[in-house]
C-alpha cells in the first residue's frame, strides 16, 4: 500500500428503509490497495455498506465517491463505476443457464465489448488461477458450491476491476469448501486489487486484512489494524462481539 | 329412427376442411408470435420499477383480460377497417395468401391483445420467481438496463414460465375458433358450411374436432421437445 | 421517487383508486377522439335500447340479466357434472376413470363453439335413439347444456386439485377414528377441498361470465345477441360495442376482484 490514493470515500451516509435507519453517520474511507475487512452482529448494516458502494443499494443521505466519481452526481455512469468495482455475493449469483466460460465472458464481451476469442482467453487463465481449469463447458448446477463461488470470483475479476468487494463470500458454503476459496481470495490480496471483504472468518481477517471495521446498529463503532483489534478492542460491543465469536 | 351416418361427404369436402385447418393455422402461428411479443413487452412494462410504466402495464393487462374476446374482435371488425388505416396489411395479407383480409386482421388483432395478456401474466410469474441475486450479479458486472432483462432476465423466466406459457398458445388455437363469428373461413366455420351444404354436421363436427384434438397435442408435444432441450442443455437432465 | 410514490398510494387508496378512474376515463376518451370523432353515443344508447341489452324485451327475460343467469345456472350444473367427473376420476376402477379422464381431456381440447356446435347436432340424434322422437332444444336449453358440458370439464380438474392439496394426515386421522372410506372422504376430506377451492371456482365463473357471450353463435338474446341486434339496426357499431366493452369490464373486473378477495380469505385460513 504505496501510495495515497483513496478509492473509496464515504461521508456522512445515512439510510433509511422507510423508518428503519439502516446505515447511521458513516465515515469510512479506503486507500488504494488496502484490503478492508468489515465485520459485526447480523443486521449491522455490513451488507448495506458494501452494497451502497456499486450503487446496488440507494442511499438517503451524505456522498460516496468510488474511484473519483460522485455516485449521486447526474452526470456519473453507475455503469463505468461498476466495472472498476467488482462484487462476489454471498450465494454466487452465477447466471444458470450459461456455461461456466459464458457466464466469465459475458461481461467482458457484453459491456466491456472485448472480441469473445480474447475474453475466453483470459477467461481460462482465470480458471486456471481459480483452479478449476476444466469446467469451462459446463453449467453452474453441476459444480459444487465451492467450485461456484471460485468461478464467480474468476467472473468478477475478467471485468478487470480495481476494486472487489465482498459480502460473505463464505457464509453459504459448506464447511469443507471454505478453505479453497479463501485461499483464492489469499492470493488475490497479493496483488494490487483494493479489497472490501464482509466476512465472518477472522482467520482471513488476522492473516490478510490490512484494518478491520467494526458495525453494530448501522454505525461503525470501532476500526484499528488486526492486531490491535483482535488483542486489544477499545469499546464494549466489540469486546463482547469477539468473546461470541471466538467461542 | 336411428342416423345415417355418411362419412363419405369428408372426403368430397375435404377442400373445406385442408382451406379452414390452412386459415386456422395462419391465424394460430401468426397470432402465438405477435401475442408473445406482445406479451414480453406488456410483462416488462409491469415489472418497471417507474410508477407510472407499470401502471399502463397493467390498465392493459386488465382492460383487454376482461373484456370478452369475441366482443373485441366485433368492435374492431366493426368500427375500423384495418386494411384502409393500415395500407401494408394489403400486402402482407397476399404474402401469406389471406382473402378478405379486413375480417382476418381484426380477428388476428384481438386475438393477439386478449391472448397476450395471460402470456404478460406468465411472464411476469416467471421473472419474479427469479432471486433478486441474478439482477445484482448483471449490474454488479455493469450491465445496463436492457442487458440485464434480456440476456439474464428474460431467459430465465420464459424457462421457468413455459408451461403456462403452452397452455395460452393452446387457447389461442381454440380461441381463433371465434373468429368464424366474424366471418373468417377456418376450421369451426368450415363445419357450419359443410353441415349447411350436406346436412351432415354430426360428421363434420367429427372431422374438426379430431383436427382441433391434433392441434393441441401438436402443440403441447412441440413444446415439450423444445422445453426438454433447453433443460438437457443447460445440465438440468442428463 | 418511484418507491415515495407507491408508499403514497398504499396509503392512500381512495386517492390511488380516483386517480385510476380519471386516468382510465382520459385515456379512452383520448381514444374515441383520435379513433371515431364523430361518436354519438347520446342517439346509439338510447333509454330503449339499453333496457334491452340489459334486461331484455318486455315480458321475456333477456339482456345482462338473462347473461347472469346462464352464468350461474350452468356453475352450478358444470360444479355437481364437475365434481361426479373429479371423483370418478379418483376410483381405481378403469370402467369408472376412464370414461372420465376421456371426457375431461377432450372437453378441454375442444374450442367451446365446437361444444356448442356438437350439442346442436348432438341432440336430435341422441333424442332419435333414445326416445325415438325427433326433438330439439330451444336455444336456451341448447346454451346451458352447452356451457354446462364444457365447464364441467375445467371444474373436475379445479375439484381434483383440490382433493389432491389435502394433505395425507387428513386421511390417516379419518383412518384411526374407525371412519369408512365413504364418511371420510364426504365428513372429512371434501368439506375442506370444496373451502380451497372457492378462488378457482369463482375464477372460473368470471371466465363462464365472458363466455356466455358466445351463445350469439346459438341466437339466444343474451348481452352479447341484444347489444349485435341493436347495431344491425342502428349501425353505429363504436357506440353500442364500447357500451358492451365497458360493462362486460366492470362486470368481470368486480367480479375477478372478489375472487381475489377470497383468496386472499382462503389463504390467511390455511395458515392459521
Amino acid at each position: 500500500m504505496n501510495n495515497n490514493k483513496i478509492m473509496i470515500k464515504m461521508q456522512n451516509v445515512q439510510k433509511y428503509y422507510g423508518d428503519f435507519h439502516a446505515l447511521r453517520d458513516i465515515d469510512f474511507t479506503v486507500k488504494e490497495g488496502e484490503i478492508v475487512v468489515i465485520c459485526g452482529p447480523s443486521g449491522s448494516g455490513k451488507s448495506t455498506l458494501i452494497r451502497c458502494i456499486n450503487a446496488l443499494e440507494d442511499f438517503s443521505s451524505g456522498s460516496i465517491t468510488v474511484d473519483g466519481k460522485d455516485l449521486k452526481d447526474k452526470k456519473t455512469d453507475i455503469k463505468k463505476v461498476r466495472q472498476e468495482a467488482g462484487m462476489v455475493f454471498q450465494h454466487f449469483n452465477l447466471f444458470p443457464h450459461k456455461t461456466i466460460l459464458e457466464n466469465i465472458t459475458i461481461g467482458p464481451v457484453k459491456v466491456k465489448k472485448i472480441p469473445k476469442e480474447k475474453a475466453e482467453k483470459k477467461a481460462r487463465e482465470l480458471l486456471e488461477k481459480v483452479k478449476i481449469p476444466h469446467q469451462a463447458d459446463k453449467y453452474p448446477s453441476q459444480l459444487s458450491g465451492g467450485q461456484q463461488q471460485r468461478v464467480a470470483i474468476a467472473r468478477a475479476l475478467a471485468m478487470e476491476p480495481k476494486i472487489i468487494l465482498f459480502d460473505e463470500p463464505t457464509s453459504a458454503l459448506d464447511p469443507e469448501m471454505i478453505g479453497e476459496v479463501l485461499d483464492v481470495m489469499k492470493s488475490l490480496a497479493t496483488e494490487n486489487f483494493t479489497i472490501v471483504c464482509v466476512t465472518h472468518e477472522m482467520g482471513f481477517a488476522k492473516e490478510v486484512a490490512n484494518r478491520i471495521v467494526f458495525m453494530s446498529d448501522g454505525m461503525i463503532i470501532e476500526e484499528n489494524n488486526p492486531h490491535d483489534f483482535f488483542n486489544n478492542p477499545k469499546t464494549d460491543r466489540a469486546k463482547r462481539f469477539l468473546k461470541e465469536i471466538l467461542t | 329412427m336411428t342416423y345415417d351416418f355418411n362419412w363419405a361427404v369428408l372426403i368430397e369436402y375435404k377442400e373445406l376442411l385442408t382451406d379452414g385447418f390452412i386459415m386456422t393455422l395462419k391465424l394460430s402461428v401468426i397470432g402465438i408470435f405477435l401475442a408473445f411479443i406482445m406479451g414480453t413487452l406488456i410483462s416488462l412494462m409491469r415489472v418497471s420499477k417507474n410508477f407510472f410504466i407499470s401502471l399502463i402495464g397493467v390498465y392493459y393487462t386488465e382492460f383487454f383480460r376482461n373484456i370478452p374476446l369475441i366482443v373485441q374482435m366485433f368492435f374492431i371488425y366493426f368500427t375500423f377497417n384495418l386494411t384502409d388505416i393500415f395500407p401494408f396489411l394489403e400486402k402482407f395479407a397476399s404474402f401469406t395468401g389471406v382473402e378478405s383480409s379486413n375480417e382476418f386482421f381484426s380477428a388476428l388483432l384481438a386475438l393477439v391483445t386478449y391472448t397476450s395478456t395471460y402470456i404478460a401474466e406468465a411472464i411476469r410469474g416467471g421473472i419474479h420467481s427469479i432471486p433478486k441475486g441474478q439482477e445484482e450479479a448483471a449490474k454488479s458486472l455493469g450491465m445496463s438496463y436492457i442487458q440485464t432483462h434480456f440476456l439474464i432476465i428474460f431467459p430465465q423466466a420464459v424457462k421457468i414460465a413455459w408451461g403456462p406459457i403452452t397452455s395460452q398458445f393452446i387457447n389461442l388455437i381454440k380461441n381463433s375458433s371465434l373468429a368464424m363469428t366474424i366471418g373468417v373461413a377456418e376450421l369451426t366455420f368450415q363445419t357450419q358450411e359443410i353441415d349447411s351444404l350436406t346436412f351432415r354436421g354430426f360428421e363434420a363436427a367429427t372431422a374438426v374436432t379430431l383436427i382441433y384434438l391434433f392441434l393441441t397435442l401438436a402443440t403441447s408435444s412441440f413444446m415439450g421437445v423444445i422445453e426438454r432441450f433447453a433443460l438437457i442443455k443447460t445440465g438440468g437432465m442428463k | 421517487m418511484n418507491e415515495a410514490i407507491k408508499l403514497y398510494f398504499e396509503k392512500n387508496k381512495i386517492l390511488f383508486f380516483i386517480l385510476n378512474l380519471v386516468m382510465i376515463i382520459a385515456l379512452l376518451k383520448l381514444f374515441q377522439m383520435l379513433a371515431y370523432p364523430k361518436a354519438d353515443f347520446k342517439e346509439a344508447l338510447t333509454l330503449n335500447n339499453i333496457k334491452f341489452m340489459l334486461v331484455g324485451m318486455d315480458g321475456e327475460l333477456g339482456g345482462l340479466a338473462l347473461t347472469f343467469v346462464i352464468a350461474i345456472i350452468s356453475i352450478i350444473g358444470s360444479f355437481i357434472f364437475g365434481s361426479i367427473l373429479a371423483i370418478a376420476r379418483f376410483s381405481k376402477n378403469r370402467f369408472i376413470n376412464t370414461p372420465a379422464i376421456l371426457y375431461i381431456e377432450l372437453f378441454r381440447a375442444l374450442p367451446l363453439i365446437m361444444v356448442i356446435f356438437w350439442v346442436y347436432f348432438a341432440v336430435p340424434i341422441v333424442g332419435g335413439a333414445l326416445f325415438h322422437t325427433k326433438i330439439s332444444a330451444s336455444a336456451l336449453t341448447s346454451a346451458l347444456i352447452s356451457f354446462t358440458l364444457f365447464e364441467s370439464a375445467y371444474i373436475a380438474e379445479i375439484v381434483r386439485a383440490g382433493l389432491k392439496s389435502i394433505p395425507q394426515g387428513q386421511f390417516e386421522a379419518a383412518k384411526t377414528l374407525g371412519m369408512s372410506g365413504y364418511q371420510t372422504f364426504f365428513l372429512i376430506i371434501l368439506p375442506q377441498a370444496y373451502r380451497r377451492m372457492i378462488p378457482a371456482i369463482v375464477s372460473q365463473f368470471v371466465s363462464l361470465f365472458k363466455d356466455t357471450s358466445l351463445a350469439y353463435v346459438i341466437g339466444v338474446i343474451e348481452f352479447f345477441r341484444a347489444a349485435t341486434i341493436i347495431n344491425n339496426r342502428i349501425y353505429q357499431s363504436f357506440e353500442i360495442f364500447s357500451f358492451v366493452a365497458i360493462v362486460y369490464f366492470i362486470c368481470s373486473f368486480s367480479l375477478s376482484k372478489i375472487a381475489a378477495m377470497m383468496e386472499r380469505k382462503v389463504q390467511k385460513q390455511l395458515h392459521t
